[in-house]
């Protein structure tokens, strides 16, 4: 589960350099500055490539923060 | 409080500004003449329909982005559907987090039609396109280029070397005249006058409509005119200072048999598009593209370019074509499959005519 945890934070890092590693655990988007459209689907596609998942297009939309990303690998993974 | 509305007369002011703001980095007033514009082009177009209009994405009353559609009747083997093309895609970038611009592009795809499109999506933004469901044809994602007079092409593209190349621009056209005049004369069939051997003659909207008529193409995806429809077309696509040079014409055989058609911008000097080149019957099209060239040589252009057609392909390799891709892309999203498919395969008559290459928007200073 760890390395789950470890790749999609390595994700978040790609995606917004300047987020502090302590807080990307909790972060959403409503709550990370730059994280719009272009940002999500940049993380979201990362996050597919990195694990080898196949995304539907309401995937892009509703895995908005790093909990629900890690959750949606998790359950695609098990 | 996030809302997706029916672009409406309301928003009209707010999206010409959104325009000078997002896409010039201008942050004043928009002239009353791009905010018409916008009506012209998006309340007042021949092909409006109910459940196709453009998107404003508002946020607490603001518009914060804008999708401008276009719907177009086109036939699919023969049977009506109805296409849309996005012409206009901006956001606020004050308004910068939240996913306004997938929603936006969600609710396109979601609409009454059959397939929607749209040419030079950025390479940043392609992604969320595809994300919102389209397919990115690489097919049509590709330019031609044709030199006609490479130190005028050269000198077009001085603007792009820094400011002491941009400064030179000016003196360099007194160069690049004799110059031109010189290579066409070396035994190099790429740098001579292109020749010809059909007759061209400019013509207005309706008697190029009247020959369109005749063409015998059976492209499985095909737009439909009519002629009120194409009149007001090319009067938007040859209106403004941004359109100078605007030109239709027809070529023919000497016996005054059409053979085909192209429509352009022959500004003398600089690079110019070409909107659409078709060929009554398809092995007519190399004949019909001698006689583009022949004819931009004449009006003189420096240089042509346009979308691909991949029915041209082999005509334009064998003419001194050269192919690049920006870094752009034409995306495209149909529900059905086969429509799809059709469109990604290149089985189209699709042109920049189609979507937004004719569009006043990107071409005049609005000042």
């Amino acid at each position: 589960m760890s390395d789950i945890r470890d790749k999609v934070t390595a994700c978040f890092r790609n995606v917004f350099p300047d987020l502090r590693p302590q807080d990307i655990p909790s972060a959403e988007a409503e709550s990370v500055a730059g994280w719009d459209s272009i940002a999500q689907v940049t993380l979201v596609s990362a996050v597919a490539e990195e694990f080898g998942l196949a995304l539907q297009p309401d995937d892009y939309e509703r895995l908005n923060s790093y909990a629900l990303i890690v959750a949606f690998v998790e359950t695609q993974l098990a | 409080m996030e809302e997706l509305r029916s672009f409406a007369e309301e928003h009209v002011a707010d999206a010409a500004d959104l325009y000078l703001r997002s896409v010039r980095g201008q942050n004043r007033p928009a002239p009353p003449a791009l905010g018409e514009y916008f009506r012209e082009v998006y309340f007042r177009n021949p092909w409006r329909t109910p459940g196709v209009e453009s998107i404003a994405y508002m946020i607490d009353g603001k518009l914060a982005g804008f999708l401008g559609v276009i719907p177009r009747p086109w036939t699919f083997h023969g049977k009506p559907i109805l296409a849309a093309a996005s012409t206009l895609f901006m956001m606020d970038r004050r308004y910068a987090a939240g996913f306004g611009a997938m929603r936006i592009l969600r609710r396109f795809f979601d609409g009454p039609q059959d397939i929607s499109f749209s040419e030079g999506t950025a390479d940043q933004v392609t992604p969320v396109f595809a994300a919102a469901g389209a397919k990115i044809s690489y097919l049509y994602s590709f330019n031609w280029m044709r030199v006609l007079r490479p130190f005028g092409v050269a000198r077009h593209f001085m603007d792009r070397f820094g400011r002491t190349a941009a400064a030179l621009k000016g003196p360099a056209g007194l160069l690049a005249g004799p110059l031109d005049a010189l290579v066409s004369k070396a035994p190099l069939a790429a740098l001579r006058r292109p020749a010809c051997s059909l007759l061209v003659r400019p013509v207005s909207a309706a008697e190029l409509f009247d020959v369109m008529a005749e063409s015998k193409g059976r492209e499985a995806l095909r737009p439909v005119h009519d002629r009120s429809a194409f009149e007001w077309h090319m009067e938007q696509a040859g209106a403004g200072p941004g359109h100078a040079g605007f030109r239709m014409a027809v070529a023919s055989a000497s016996d005054g048999t059409p053979a085909g058609w192209f429509i352009y911008y022959a500004r003398p000097g600089g690079m110019n598009f070409v909107l659409q080149v078709a060929a009554l019957r398809k092995q007519q099209i190399p004949y019909v593209l001698d006689a583009l060239f022949a004819d931009a040589w004449t009006q003189g252009v420096a240089g042509l370019k346009g979308q691909i057609d991949p029915r041209h392909l082999v005509a334009m390799t064998a003419r001194h074509c050269v192919f690049r891709q920006p870094d752009n892309r034409y995306v495209v999203h149909a529900r059905n499959p086969e429509i799809l498919s059709a469109f990604l395969s290149g089985d189209t008559a699709v042109s920049k005519l189609d979507a937004g290459g004719w569009l006043r928007i990107p071409v005049e200073p609005w000042t």
